[in-house]
């Protein structure tokens, strides 16, 4: 039982707490990546 | 007639079934409408589609509903499926009016199955909603792949059904058993339809929509979005919305919709670190990066747009929405050619690249440029060290992976099979008298699944020419093995005879 409880703690439980966070974490993701490109189009046109 | 080939027809017209009942949606709503016509359209579009999934129903004998799978059979049955859906998802085009031929509607079809976005529809700007519809339900559909909905809600657990999974190049099996990997595909995507479609809703009453208006071009600019398909229900596509709040919405949601499905299962059990981790994401983002550093250089030599928050947007937009696949669009395709040579270099290698494997996006992939990019890290580390050191190399996927050679085969191969497939298609363009660059750029989106377009796909193009794009849009989605196999079975039926 004990064994089970960590292999599933190990492999992530599907539940909509994760999902949220989960779709949060995504989401942030683009935007850092969307930042990114901001301060490329930045540093380009400065120098 | 061989089993092998009823095993093809029987599964082939169980998704021509669901092809038909997928037509009820935009069925509905073009009643809902008033709009009687397109109604009958579709009416007709489902009498033709039972019709044939009835007849070759009864082509395939009993045995065949029992039979397991072998892989060529699984890859056939997906090649034929997705031939004659997209006759078949073609009619309603057709009879609507809005196609000035059959070649055309089945193009667009094409396009929206394989999540491309290139169009030839005319007068777009004045489409019933039915049609609209059905437009951005292909895309959807195609996105999430029409065998994966077939798997999920019309077969019962089929002895080897993983192999119609991976003849639509989906080849990540999230959990053992192949039905079940479909339906968390189905429910991560229906999740973020709703979420999205909410958002959407929400930016488009902010810039001024009607809330019923704002509500279905939310539902149909996700759907366009999530599948990285690029349909929109306008003519002037994301420009039509003149917001920078609305495609910052459809930035998220389109890059979010090219990651592959594994990783959204792996975050959403709380795995959340992977995101950093993952092989795929890691080169997605250099790739981006490095060629976006190429485009806005492009564009600050030619001056077209004049401040750093121009070349952001317009071409920040567009590397992205070309590397995502997606194919949205906030200029006019004419104005593509005043940008420099160097701006459209990067887009189209960006959109061969494409995103992630096993997603919604097209292209080369994520995954396999990084395995590319580490093959190459371990023939390095081959010639400095001394000839009988061994040599290995490591790469996180999901999971810790030990580089081999079936990784480097594989990855090669398909690379190589998009790069002759782009080269043809612009040999294709240039004999057709279109320039080289334009001709690159059209190529490498139909190839990639884009559908950013230049101006040389339009109704007046050759016949030739859309015949070869239905074909390149349609190997490059199945990546190539699922059509091969369809051509062996063919070659290998005659050889017998």
């Amino acid at each position: 039982m004990a064994e089970n409880q960590s292999v599933k703690r190990a492999r992530g439980v599907f539940s909509p707490f994760n999902i949220f966070i989960g779709i949060l974490t995504e989401l942030g993701g683009v935007a850092l990546l969307v930042g990114l490109g901001l301060l490329i189009s930045w540093l380009v046109k400065g120098l | 007639m061989k089993l092998d080939l009823q095993v093809i027809i029987y599964y082939t017209a169980r998704i021509l079934m669901g092809l038909a009942a997928l037509m009820v949606i935009p069925l509905i709503t073009a009643l809902f409408f008033q709009e009687w016509n397109i109604a009958l359209d579709f009416l007709i579009g489902i009498f033709l589609s039972l019709i044939t999934a009835y007849t070759l129903t009864l082509l395939a004998s009993p045995e065949a509903y029992k039979s397991k799978l072998s892989w060529v059979d699984g890859l056939v049955a997906v090649t034929v499926a997705w031939l004659l859906g997209m006759i078949l998802a073609a009619v309603p085009y057709y009879l609507s009016g809005f196609y000035g031929s059959f070649l055309d509607a089945t193009f667009d079809v094409m396009s929206g199955l394989t999540t491309t976005g290139l169009v030839l529809i005319q007068d777009l700007d004045h489409v019933p909603y039915g049609i609209n519809m059905w437009r951005h339900l292909l895309t959807f559909l195609g996105g999430q792949g029409m065998v994966v909905l077939a798997l999920t809600f019309l077969f019962r657990e089929i002895s080897g059904a993983f192999k119609l999974y991976v003849g639509e190049a989906k080849d990540e099996q999230l959990l053992p058993n192949a039905k079940n990997t479909a339906r968390v595909i189905w429910f991560i995507s229906i999740i973020y339809l709703l979420v999205g479609t909410f958002i959407f809703w929400v930016a488009g009453l902010y810039i001024g929509l009607s809330p019923l208006r704002s509500f279905f071009h939310g539902l149909w600019v996700f759907m366009a979005a999530w599948s990285t398909g690029g349909f929109a229900p306008q003519s002037q596509n994301v420009l039509y919305y003149h917001s920078t709040l609305y495609e910052l919405v459809t930035v998220l949601f389109f890059t979010v919709g090219s990651f592959n499905f594994a990783l959204h299962y792996t975050i959403w059990r709380g795995n959340r670190r992977e995101i950093f981790r993952n092989l795929e994401i890691i080169s997605f983002f250099i790739t981006v990066n490095l060629l976006f550093s190429l485009t806005a250089g492009g564009l600050a030599q030619s001056d077209v747009y004049t401040g750093f928050w121009d070349i952001f947007r317009k071409g920040y937009y567009h590397l992205i929405s070309g590397h995502t696949t997606t194919g949205f669009m906030t200029v006019y395709a004419s104005q593509f050619q005043g940008w420099s040579d160097l701006a459209l270099l990067g887009l189209i290698i960006s959109m061969l690249f494409g995103a992630s494997a096993c997603s919604t996006a097209g292209g080369f992939k994520a995954l396999r440029i990084g395995i590319i990019w580490h093959t190459l890290i371990r023939e390095v580390k081959r010639v400095i060290n001394p000839e009988r050191a061994v040599v290995t190399e490591k790469f996180h996927h999901l999971r810790d992976v030990l580089l081999e050679e079936r990784h480097m085969r594989s990855a090669l191969l398909i690379v190589i099979l998009y790069i002759t497939t782009f080269t043809i298609a612009t040999v294709a363009g240039v004999a057709s008298g279109y320039p080289l660059i334009h001709s690159m750029f059209e190529a490498a989106s139909a190839t990639g699944n884009v559908g950013l377009s230049i101006g040389v796909v339009a109704p007046s193009m050759p016949g030739l020419l859309k015949a070869l794009y239905i074909l390149v849009m349609w190997v490059g989605r199945l990546e190539f093995m699922a059509v091969l196999a369809g051509v062996a079975f063919i070659v290998e039926a005659f050889r017998r005879k």
